[in-house]
């Protein structure tokens, strides 16, 4: 994928969520400005600025897009397990999944170690609450 | 002598127990993420904002501003003995790791660590004198002022942050202010992109954004590297030779002149300052010819130019109430969330927050020096924990700091979006500080410009009759032109040159 034509259409993109909710909001004038005015000019200025970059992308050489799907769903699948199992059960079990899942991203998998940092992070979770008064529940 | 009194009145604040263990932490803790690649200032304040909660003001304050200049010393520090660059040094990587090749690290650190004390030192000076009476002039500032300046700060962040174009640079500072609009508007109370989420009705919390985008998103992209390091193991001699000490003094003393005035400029900080000095040297220095093969002045000069820029970049925040870089928007969050607002009336309502801030940041220069330099040996070893230990606790301290701001999940989950959101603004070469900072001056502007505008009875000559903001926007206008006249010159020349390869 070219870089310079994806950048200019995530501008894009991002220029038109904000822009057709901010569109439906009360503009008003400038003397009486109204919710949605600052957030239109803005989008509309974004989308400029995305258009100018799709136009130019034409007329350079493309750059290939790096992309890791894997690492990213991973580290983010990491983050959402330990906020839910947080929630549901405790952070204790929280830290578990978070130690476990985001080590598939590494090279290797080892278990003992995994293991270990878990004890770790569970010391320093209860320190934080404990010490720190960080309102997390803990089992 | 009203300076005078009021140093010794901050002394007097920052010379407490507590203050000055906070002081160490921060400096120490900031000394240590700067050595670590990876995870820059942006990200270590942002990880350790939510822990500042629980402290006094002042120690707070103090701990978070000792990380940040702590991290410039440490940014040298793996600059000079590994070549490993960060966005503050990039030149200590020239002359810094010659230097370590010839065998000369003792003494290229040692530079590094005088000069910044040097740099320090003046810069400190510089902000007890100047805040103050810039306070002074903030106060005669009106909305439309304000407005001026602030856009001001929106143009230059683009400028400075050009690794991935200005258009870029002004789109993602653009996307910031969006995203800073998300929640109820502060005139009319409506809820504004909320999408119906009761968690979105105050905004998306800074910590959050700044969490997902720097933390979370480095984090996921040092993965993605697999790049591991091996500390740096030879020798280290400390010794300091006269004639070394000579050449170190003229060096320093520019470098901290440079670094104090590109701080203080909206946009400035670290990362320009280190090339003003570097530029200095080139053509001032007596030594100019080595420069470039490992000269001690290619240290001195961008290490102090470093450490005096990344204080008098605090001036506009704590005079104006105005974040002039990304680092600055965080700290300003900092003193939100503590209840000190920061601008020109903080030195009359919070004299001792001020003072005591102003005060140990020479402390804390003290501590570098003294603690940080001798002890770099100890300091470069954190560079021995493996990156499989560091990835789940980096991700479990952005949790709890997420969670804490309000214990709630809800700010887990909009720190795993930007996460997201920042790791794919990495992957398209988007610079994320101008995102932090437009998040942060957007809705200021938005603010300022409907009073001005409100004020005006809808008229734009106001902001052209005021003469402050017609000063900054003549600037911003001839700024603008220059810049677009290089872009052009340089387009066409690089275009001649093209035509004249193809006639040969």
């Amino acid at each position: 994928m070219n870089r310079n034509l994806v950048r200019g259409l995530a501008f894009i993109a991002v220029a038109l969520f904000f822009g057709i909710q901010a569109s439906t909001y009360r503009l008003g004038d400038l003397a009486q400005a109204g919710p949605g005015l600052f957030p239109l000019t803005v989008s509309v200025i974004v989308g400029v600025i995305g258009l100018v970059m799709v136009v130019g992308s034409r007329f350079r050489p493309s750059e290939l897009l790096h992309f890791n799907f894997k690492t990213v769903a991973i580290v983010m699948a990491s983050l959402v397990g330990f906020a839910v199992l947080t929630d549901l059960v405790g952070a204790l079990v929280g830290v578990v999944f978070l130690v476990f899942v985001s080590a598939l991203a590494g090279e290797k998998y080892n278990w003992k170690l995994n293991l270990k940092i878990t004890l770790g992070l569970m010391v320093i979770t209860y320190l934080f609450s404990a010490v720190l008064g960080v309102g997390l529940r803990l089992y | 002598m009203e300076i005078l009194q009021n140093i010794t009145f901050g002394f007097g604040h920052a010379l407490t127990w507590s203050n000055l263990l906070y002081c160490a932490i921060g400096c120490s803790i900031g000394t240590f993420i700067g050595i670590l690649p990876g995870l820059g200032p942006l990200a270590t304040i942002s990880l350790l904002l939510p822990l500042t909660y629980s402290l006094p003001t002042d120690a707070g304050l103090i701990m978070l501003a000792g990380i940040y200049y702590g991290a410039q010393y440490g940014e040298n520090v793996s600059a000079i003995t590994m070549n490993i660059p960060h966005s503050s040094s990039i030149v200590a990587c020239i002359d810094g790791y010659a230097m370590t090749r010839k065998g000369k690290a003792g003494l290229a650190l040692l530079t590094a660590g005088l000069s910044s004390f040097i740099g320090g030192t003046i810069a400190t000076a510089v902000i007890a004198g100047l805040a103050p009476s810039l306070a002074q002039i903030a106060f005669l500032f009106s909305p439309a002022d304000y407005c001026a300046l602030i856009l001001l700060g929106f143009v230059s962040v683009s400028y400075v942050s050009a690794s991935g174009g200005v258009l870029s640079g002004m789109g993602m500072a653009l996307v910031g202010a969006l995203l800073g609009s998300i929640g109820t508007d502060f005139g009319t109370g409506v809820q504004r992109f909320t999408m119906g989420q009761l968690s979105l009705v105050d905004g998306v919390t800074l910590v959050s954004v700044a969490l997902g985008c720097f933390g979370v998103a480095e984090i996921t992209r040092s993965l993605d590297q697999r790049n591991t390091f091996t500390p740096f193991s030879g020798k280290i001699d400390m010794r300091l030779s006269m004639p070394n000490f000579r050449r170190i003094m003229p060096s320093a003393l520019r470098g901290s002149v440079v670094g104090s005035i590109l701080g203080l400029l909206p946009g400035g900080g670290p990362v320009i300052s280190q090339f003003g000095a570097y530029a200095v040297e080139k053509k001032l220095s007596r030594y100019r010819r080595e420069i470039g093969q490992g000269a001690i002045e290619g240290v001195a000069g961008q290490a102090a130019a470093n450490e005096a820029a990344s204080r008098t970049s605090f001036i506009p925040l704590l005079s104006i109430g105005i974040p002039e870089n990304p680092t600055m928007a965080l700290i300003m969050a900092a003193f939100i969330m503590k209840g000190v607002q920061p601008g020109p009336l903080m030195m009359t309502q919070h004299p001792q927050t001020f003072w005591g801030l102003v005060a140990s940041m020479w402390i804390g220069n003290c501590f570098l020096l003294c603690l940080n330099v001798p002890l770099v040996k100890q300091l470069l070893s954190v560079l021995r924990i493996p990156f499989s230990v560091l990835v789940p606790a980096s991700l479990l301290f952005c949790c709890i700091g997420a969670f804490s701001v309000h214990n709630s999940m809800d700010d887990i989950f909009v720190m795993a979006g930007f996460g997201f959101l920042g790791y794919a603004f990495r992957c398209l070469r988007l610079d994320v500080p101008p995102l932090m900072l437009g998040f942060i001056l957007g809705p200021m502007l938005e603010e300022n410009f409907r009073r001005a505008t409100t004020l005006s009875h809808g008229s734009f000559v106001v902001f052209l009759e005021r003469p402050i903001s017609a000063t900054i926007i003549g600037l911003l206008a001839l700024l603008i032109c220059w810049k677009t006249f290089r872009f052009l010159r340089a387009r066409l020349r690089a275009r001649e040159l093209a035509e004249q390869e193809a006639q040969c």
